[in-house]
């Protein structure tokens, strides 16, 4: 039966059986990937996840990784990181997505919440939480205000190249580890319907990319943690339109201001408000983090324990060493030279459950009534031996070894696969890409830098690993 | 950084603003795909209004016409509609005549690229686009989008939003990216021209 099936199947039979969190675990060491090169690893994880929470903190959010701590000790620049079942909430569990646990509190209080089962995300840039764990952690949804119209907040229309995500801003501390973002905005992402205004905004913002993202489901996480090489999620296009001759539009603005009538119309937002990558904003470790995996078979393994680092060449336990530094153009992205192809567009992204590329010559997954997204993987015959180039904008260049397997070869209750890949379009017109997902991370220490910071003496935005 | 659209302003400025709205409409959708600065044909359109004032539940009202702005250059369309863009989008675009078909490029000042493939005859046949966000993807698809809601709600997965990939009878779509850099690119198979290949296309 098809991996892959198992794995929806899982949807429907977890919510009637639980699925007991996938604790247990931990990190086997064979290597099945080759890596180059990795260094450091921030280890000093430590187990207490106490934060203070006043109102009453997680509770059904939280805990499907019935994993050791989540969150660092006082003090630490290290959280723990768990690739596992994800969050009981939706019933399931998608493979290869790496979690973590974000305290939230009220701007200079200490009313807090934990919420668990946050997506580490190395390909976006800002907080994003459900309203529904907002809710279920026990914190009040307040709305952030929109400096330029009294009396309106503001919201978030965000586009995927498979949907988009609607929902209001709103404006907390955000603490992970010993490290602090004070008073910084977070996309409440609007699951639950808390957030009134939907004509016709959302309709506008529909057209932008199909279908509505708002749900648990859709992630499977609570949250997304957008640790990527940029500070806002924007940036200046949304901050500079709204002028003559400049109006805001869809193409360069996401952001909406809402009147008390539930009007929402798109605004200019400055750069200081818009939904910013916690990490900058943090007193010290703000360049950059550190996402560490520990390898695994090639086979696979039920759930892969690791840790974020914060900041880069900030302390003892995050240098760069002797990691490989690709910088990277003002999208993000870098060169990958694979089978002769030259794609221009490629990336390094925990956020993506697999590695996907162009190769017309591997078997894609047959489409099943059971399984009818399928044919977004490989199924090729035997597991295939493969090696690609990456070249920085600063010309380094690095070969990376990597193994694609079937899909149908996995264990349907392993949810850390080192060996999954699927096809990436080719575009000639536009440029092609491959999608360095969660597999690039198992066994090696991969850094993602900050747009116009300084890096253990390399300018980002870089990635290295 | 200006103080936003949203000027309090007495209740009628919407009706000034009325004249104008529909050219604004279609600038917004389509809007900073300005002008190509190389190998221009048509002369740059510039249009000229006093900045209006108008109240929020002006613009929402305004919003709502807006979903009835006239249908615009889109899968499936004419190219008359893609001439009637021009004028309307604040912005010139290029039309490049190739042996089989034209092509019809609009620019963003941000550097987001719309590309528009139309027959001989002068129908639209395939779209492709690339900038930091993506387009109006309603306005692109025309009558195919509601199928490339439906295909996409099929095919929606968590763990992976970065692509899309429909292949339907009727229409195929592949749709890429994440913050700060989309692409992707639609046609319809039964309207490509014999002969064309959608992998050559330039």
């Amino acid at each position: 039966m098809s991996a892959y099936f198992r794995w929806t199947v899982l949807l429907g039979l977890c919510a009637l059986a639980g699925c007991g969190g996938g604790g247990g675990g931990g990190s086997s060491a064979s290597g099945s990937t080759s890596s180059s090169g990795s260094s450091t690893s921030g280890s000093s994880t430590s187990s207490s996840s106490s934060t203070s929470s006043s109102s009453s903190s997680s509770s059904s959010s939280s805990s499907s990784g019935s994993s050791s701590g989540i969150g660092g000790s006082s003090g630490s620049n290290v959280v723990s990181v768990i690739v596992n079942s994800g969050p009981p909430a939706d019933g399931g569990g998608t493979f290869n997505i790496p979690y973590t646990s974000v305290t939230l509190c009220k701007p200079g209080t200490t009313t807090c919440a934990t919420v668990s089962n946050v997506l580490v995300d190395t390909g976006s840039y800002g907080l994003r939480i459900m309203a529904s764990a907002l809710a279920t952690a026990g914190l009040t949804q307040t709305d952030l205000s929109d400096p330029n119209n009294a009396g309106n907040t503001l919201a978030e229309c965000l586009p995927f190249a498979d949907g988009y995500t609607w929902g209001p801003l709103m404006s907390l501390d955000v603490s992970m580890g010993g490290e602090l973002a004070p008073d910084i905005t977070v996309n409440i992402i609007d699951d639950n319907g808390s957030f009134a205004p939907t004509p016709p905004a959302v309709k506008n913002c529909a057209s932008a990319g199909a279908m509505s993202l708002n749900s648990v489901s859709a992630f499977d996480a609570n949250g997304v943690l957008g640790v990527g090489v940029f500070d806002q999620d924007c940036g200046s296009a949304c901050a500079d339109c709204g002028s003559v001759g400049n109006p805001c539009n869809f193409n360069n603005d996401i952001y909406f201001t809402c009147n008390t009538s539930n009007t929402c119309v798109l605004a200019p937002v400055a750069l200081t408000l818009q939904v910013r990558n916690p990490v900058a904003l943090f007193a010290v470790d703000n360049n950059g983090v550190i996402l560490t995996l520990p390898s695994i078979p090639a086979s696979g393994q039920r759930t892969d324990s690791g840790t974020l680092t914060f900041g880069i060449g900030t302390a003892a336990n995050n240098a760069l060493g002797s990691a490989t530094v690709l910088t990277l153009d003002f999208s993000g992205n870098f060169t990958t030279t694979y089978k002769s192809q030259t794609l221009s567009g490629s990336f390094i992204d925990s956020g993506s459950n697999g590695l996907y590329f162009p190769d017309s010559t591997i078997t894609v997954c047959q489409n099943t009534q059971n399984n009818p997204q399928a044919s977004d993987f490989y199924c090729p015959a035997s597991p295939q031996m493969l090696s690609a180039v990456n070249q920085g904008q600063n010309g380094t260049m690095s070969t990376v070894s990597f193994e694609i397997m079937s899909l149908n070869s996995f264990n349907g209750n392993f949810f850390a696969l080192s060996t999954v890949g699927g096809p990436a379009a080719t575009n000639p017109m536009l440029g092609s890409y491959f999608d360095w997902g969660l597999p690039f991370f198992y066994g090696r220490s991969v850094y993602a830098a900050i747009n116009g910071k300084l890096a253990d003496g390399t300018l980002g935005p870089y990635n290295a690993y | 950084m200006t103080p936003g659209d949203a000027h309090s302003a007495g209740p009628g400025a919407a009706e000034l603003w009325h004249s104008e709205f529909r050219l604004r409409t279609i600038r917004a959708i389509l809007s900073s795909y300005g002008p190509s600065k190389i190998g221009s044909l048509e002369p740059y359109v510039k249009l000229h209004h006093p900045r209006p004032r108008f109240s929020l539940w002006a613009l929402g009202l305004l919003g709502l016409l807006a979903l009835q702005a006239p249908v615009l250059a889109h899968l499936g369309g004419d190219t008359d509609s893609v001439s009637a863009d021009r004028d309307a989008m604040h912005a010139q675009l290029r039309s490049i005549p190739m042996q089989l078909y034209n092509v019809h490029e609009i620019t963003t000042a941000g550097g987001g690229v719309v590309h528009e493939y139309s027959t001989r005859q002068g129908t639209v046949f395939a779209v492709t686009w690339q900038g930091q966000l993506p387009p109006d993807l309603a306005q692109l698809f025309g009558n195919y989008y509601k199928s490339y809601q439906d295909a996409a709600a099929a095919h929606s997965r968590p763990g992976m939003h970065r692509q899309l990939s429909i292949t339907s009878t009727d229409l195929v779509v592949e749709s890429t990216g994440r913050m700060r850099s989309f692409r992707g690119k639609a046609y319809v198979p039964s309207l490509v021209p014999a002969g064309v290949s959608i992998a050559d296309l330039p």
